[in-house]
C-alpha cells in the first residue's frame, strides 16, 4: 500500500457503504463511575458534576431526598457549554417523562408526598468539550443528593 | 507520552473533588488521578502535578485542544 500500511488496512467508503453492517458497541469496562453525595445549595445552584473533555453518558441517575417538596426545583444538564435541560420535577411528571431513552433525562420517581424525586440519564449522550450538570433549588430548601453518573471519556 | 483525557469536577459532601483522568502511551486504560480538594484549576497546576506524578518534565505532558478550561460556568 502506499501509504506504507499492510494491505488489509483500507479506508472505508460510507457513501459506497463499503461496510455491510457498523455496529457502535460501547466498551464499559472503561467506563468511570462518579458516585456522589452532599446536600444542595438552597436557594440557589449546585454544580454537581462537571466533566472537561470529549466523551459519552452510558447511564446514571440522581435521588433526591428531603422533608418539604422539591417539585418546581429542577436540574439542568449542560452539553459543551449550552444549557440543553432545565425541567422542574413537576413538569417531568407532568408530562410523563418517564420512558428511558426517549429523552436525555427521565424520571422514575415522583413521590411529592415523601419528598423523593429519581431522575436517569439516558445512555448515548455525546459531549465534545465539557458536561455540566447542576441542580437549582428554588423552595429555599436544601435537599439531599446522591448522584452516580457512568460515562467514558474518549 | 502522558496525555490528559479529562477533567472531572465533584461535588462530595459539600466539597469539589478534582480528578485527572490520564492516558500513557495512547493505550484504553486511562488512569485517574485525585489532583485534590476545593481548589481552583489553571493548566500550570495540572500540568505540574501530572508531571511531578508521572516523574517527567512538564513538557511530556500532553494537553490535547479540545480540553479548555474556562472560568465560571461552562
Amino acid at each position: 500500500m502506499a501509504s506504507g500500511l499492510p494491505d488489509y488496512y483500507r479506508g472505508v467508503d460510507i457513501a459506497y457503504q463499503a461496510l455491510s453492517q457498523m455496529i457502535i458497541r460501547p466498551k464499559y469496562g472503561g467506563a468511570i463511575v462518579s458516585t456522589l453525595q452532599g446536600l444542595c445549595n438552597a436557594s440557589g445552584w449546585t454544580d454537581i458534576l462537571t466533566v472537561i473533555g470529549k466523551g459519552m453518558i452510558y447511564g446514571g441517575m440522581i435521588y433526591f431526598d428531603h422533608t418539604s417538596t422539591q417539585r418546581d426545583s429542577y436540574p439542568a444538564l449542560y452539553i459543551d457549554g449550552s444549557g440543553v435541560l432545565g425541567r422542574t420535577f413537576s413538569v417531568y411528571n407532568k408530562n410523563s417523562i418517564v420512558t428511558p431513552g426517549a429523552h436525555p433525562l427521565w424520571l422514575s420517581k415522583y413521590d411529592d408526598v415523601n419528598f423523593i424525586y429519581v431522575l436517569n440519564f439516558s445512555g448515548g449522550i455525546t459531549f465534545e468539550t465539557s458536561l455540566l450538570f447542576s441542580f437549582r433549588e428554588v423552595h429555599g430548601t436544601a435537599p439531599v443528593f446522591t448522584f452516580t453518573m457512568v460515562y467514558a471519556l474518549v | 507520552m502522558i496525555e490528559l483525557r479529562g477533567i472531572i469536577e465533584a461535588a462530595d459532601n459539600g466539597h469539589t473533588v478534582v480528578e485527572l483522568v490520564v492516558t500513557e502511551n495512547r493505550s484504553d486504560k486511562y488512569k485517574r488521578h485525585r489532583m485534590g480538594v476545593d481548589i481552583k484549576l489553571n493548566r500550570g497546576k495540572i500540568i505540574t502535578f501530572l508531571a511531578f506524578v508521572y516523574g517527567v518534565p512538564p513538557g511530556e505532558i500532553s494537553w490535547p485542544g479540545h480540553i479548555e478550561l474556562k472560568t465560571g460556568a461552562l
